[in-house]
């Protein structure tokens, strides 16, 4: 997001300062949500991948 | 080999309560931190930004937001150290006072989520069951949504934006961090032998708790509120720097945000976003090292041997260790 702010990058954080400071409520929360999804569905990614290569975390 | 044998000869087991140094009384706990050289230097460098901000109005030259178009965009100079933003006020002002804001907020932040970590993680633990469960479910919840998105729609909500608001707000999205850790501990706790002994012996909860398990995990809670601490210096930094904090008060995030906003480096003024932001790095490292002193002192295996400085010498210039 910082990032995003510095560069003007045109991405999701820069777009949820936006929305935050033209008071767009719903696309802020809209944004939210899509990222709580991704980091969520990264986490499984990383449980699921770490389950793959870590044979110790197996079980039966 | 410091590993096998702890150096428990150090007062870890039991720390003086009190020792006279001269005429000065020193308490036992500031002794153990002042004896690691971690916590020295983080002690002092934090203790330094402190006492900035505490003499603040007596080394600052000007009000932080008087402007003077015909003193703007100075470089930094005698007259003014860290150089004047684009409406001609004087940074240094702006650091120096700025830093009574960041630091408190940061401070009344790690405070509350202490608190409501302290108190959660270890009713958590103790009761166990359904109470833990629900607490864990919470402490998960707010460690899966993204820390800093969500402060920043949390604080697009809000319609004052004063500092006590701005604190509850960072608590209330920090203290899963810390009550996990605190759980945990809690939780190791709880089974060792002396707990139990007190708890067969028909201690009343209360004694157990407070007069078993919590003087036992001082330490774990002293690191966890400075943990806190400067996650919340750097997120409300953070946080103004995005425009979303109180515009109108002075604080490193918002002198930074200015600096941003004024497009300052695309103009070749490096001052106005060096001197906030190298304020802000030498808290945080200062809060870094003071928490790796408290682990340390407070957890022999982490220790290390000061190797002698002889042997450093000759490492360097290449002859024999």
């Amino acid at each position: 997001m910082f990032v995003e702010y510095i560069f003007s990058y045109p991405g999701a954080g820069f777009t949820l300062q936006q929305a935050v400071l033209g008071n767009d409520y719903a696309l802020a929360q809209a944004i939210l949500v899509v990222l709580s999804v991704c980091v969520i569905a990264a986490n499984l990614l990383m449980d699921l991948l770490n389950l793959v290569l870590d044979p110790r975390l197996r079980t039966g | 080999m410091s590993q096998l044998e702890p150096a428990l000869d150090l007062s870890l087991a039991a720390p003086p309560r009190r020792v006279m140094r001269g005429r000065l009384r020193v308490p036992g706990w500031l002794l153990l931190l002042l004896r690691n050289g971690k916590s020295r230097t983080g002690l002092a460098m934090v203790g330094f930004m402190v006492l900035i901000a505490l003499i603040a109005p007596l080394i600052s030259i000007a009000h932080p937001n008087d402007f003077n178009l015909l003193a703007a965009r100075q470089s930094p100079s005698w007259h003014h150290l860290f150089g004047t933003t684009d409406q001609g006020s004087d940074i240094f002002s702006q650091v120096v006072l700025g830093a009574r804001r960041s630091l408190l907020l940061g401070a009344v932040a790690g405070a509350l989520a202490t608190a409501v970590a302290a108190t959660l993680g270890i009713t958590a633990a103790y009761t166990g069951g359904m109470v833990d469960d629900v607490v864990n479910f919470l402490i998960n919840v707010f460690l899966t949504i993204p820390a800093i998105p969500l402060l920043v729609v949390v604080s697009g909500y809000l319609k004052s934006r004063s500092m006590g608001t701005m604190a509850v707000v960072l608590a209330v999205v920090l203290w899963a961090f810390e009550a996990r850790i605190l759980r945990g501990q809690a939780l190791q706790l709880k089974s060792r032998d002396f707990v139990q002994a007190a708890k067969a012996a028909g201690e009343s909860t209360r004694r157990v708790v407070f007069g078993e398990l919590v003087p036992n995990m001082i330490s774990r809670i002293a690191a966890a509120f400075v943990l806190v601490f400067y996650i919340a210096l750097l997120t409300d930094a953070g946080l103004e720097f995005l425009g979303l904090g109180d515009m109108t008060k002075t604080s490193w995030g918002v002198t930074l945000y200015w600096a941003q906003t004024n497009s300052t480096v695309l103009q070749g003024e490096w001052w106005p976003f060096f001197f906030p932001g190298a304020a802000l790095a030498f808290t945080v490292l200062g809060l870094v090292l003071l928490l790796a002193g408290i682990d340390e002192v407070s957890n022999p295996r982490l220790r290390t041997e000061r190797p002698p400085r002889r042997r450093l010498v000759a490492l360097l210039i290449g002859g024999r260790a």
